[in-house]
């Protein structure tokens, strides 16, 4: 996920990453990740990223913070359940995966180069 | 052909969504996307979220999902659907094309497609669901998922701070973070193309397929590899890994 400063909301976290807050600890699927103390409503980067074992990348002076993905049980998926997927079309409208629940869908990934 | 396959399906319950891996966003997708006029859901990725959330790291790759939302084949190589009439024509006359793209061509025709068995799978599932034995379990399906190590998922976080730069004119940068994905997602074709397709070594249209050095200042060029050369040290024929059911 990428933030433009070291602190994010709760909100914005469980949404970038997938990863949702509970009393168990920060749980994808079926996983959680034991948490020291439950965290606030404000999620300082650094400090959630090294608890999680998640990487973290910054540039500073460009105001971006970049966390990469989980890599427990060192594979892509953690969960058979399909992540939040939301992204716009050409028009800019957003659109939800979650959308097609109760269909068969295939998601093709293709590049114009 | 994918709208054909979708249309066919579509009554079964079926959807197919597109997603264009592209940092210059809907800029760089739209003339394919127009052309197609896909009657899906057609969406555009600029910071490669497929790769982070689904481990996608080539084209074209596909997941398939169920009514669930349960994923039942992770990313694996999925056929390319028939080329767009937009997609870049080349000259008629061979002799003007550069070299380059002579042997460029040359290779991609020996990049490895297995399209029928991988469209009987997809027909079989769409009629008999979890039955399909093309449909695996969530423990197989996390097994099949790639390999994602500790320096895979900060090569991922360097990607997509890469793709925000490039997208605030912060070009030098972006290559640096760009090179370092390079660095720690060593198997990801996507990223490299993603990344070589920014550089302007030639102008027109064909610009974004260039993708390697100018041979007239090769030290110009900022990446260790490139599409031809790299394409070379695998070999054409390996560059999909072969789809197994």
């Amino acid at each position: 996920m990428l933030a433009t400063a070291p602190t994010v909301s709760r909100r914005d976290f469980e949404q970038g990453t997938g990863w949702t807050f509970k009393p168990e600890g920060a749980c994808k699927g079926d996983v959680c990740i034991p948490l020291k103390k439950q965290p606030g409503e404000s999620i300082e980067l650094s400090a959630i990223a090294a608890e999680m074992g998640l990487p973290l990348v910054s540039e500073p002076n460009h105001q971006l913070w970049a966390v990469g993905p989980e890599s427990i049980g060192s594979k892509a998926l953690v969960s058979a359940e399909a992540p939040s997927l939301v992204l716009p079309d050409l028009d800019g409208n957003l659109f939800d995966l979650k959308k097609l629940l109760g269909k068969k869908v295939l998601i093709y990934a293709w590049a114009p180069y | 052909m994918w709208q054909v396959l979708r249309e066919e399906l579509a009554p079964k319950g079926f959807e197919l969504v597109t997603v264009g891996l592209d940092t210059l966003g809907a800029a760089g997708c739209r003339p394919f996307i127009e052309a197609a006029a896909p009657k899906h859901p057609s969406l555009i990725d600029s910071t490669h979220q497929l790769a982070n959330k689904f481990g996608v790291i080539n084209i074209p790759q596909a997941v398939w999902i169920d009514e669930n939302g349960l994923i039942v084949r992770p990313a694996e190589v999925a056929p390319a659907p028939p080329q767009p009439n937009s997609r870049i024509r080349l000259p008629a006359d061979p002799g003007q094309m550069p070299s380059r793209f002579v042997e460029m061509m040359g290779e991609a025709v020996k990049i490895r497609q297995e399209g029928e068995t991988y469209h009987v799978a997809l027909r079989d599932w769409v009629e008999k669901g979890a039955k399909s034995v093309y449909a695996m379990t969530p423990e197989q399906v996390i097994a099949r998922s790639r390999p994602r190590s500790v320096d895979v998922a900060l090569g991922h976080a360097h990607f997509e701070l890469a793709s925000v730069l490039e997208h605030k004119g912060v070009h030098d940068l972006a290559v640096k973070h760009f090179k370092e994905a390079h660095r720690l997602v060593p198997d990801s074709w996507t990223f490299r193309r993603q990344a070589w397709s920014l550089e302007k070594v030639i102008d027109g249209p064909m610009q974004r397929f260039w993708q390697g050095p100018d041979p007239e200042k090769l030290e110009a060029w900022p990446y260790a590899g490139d599409w031809l050369a790299d394409i070379r040290k695998v070999g054409a024929v390996n560059y999909n890994e072969p789809w197994q059911p």
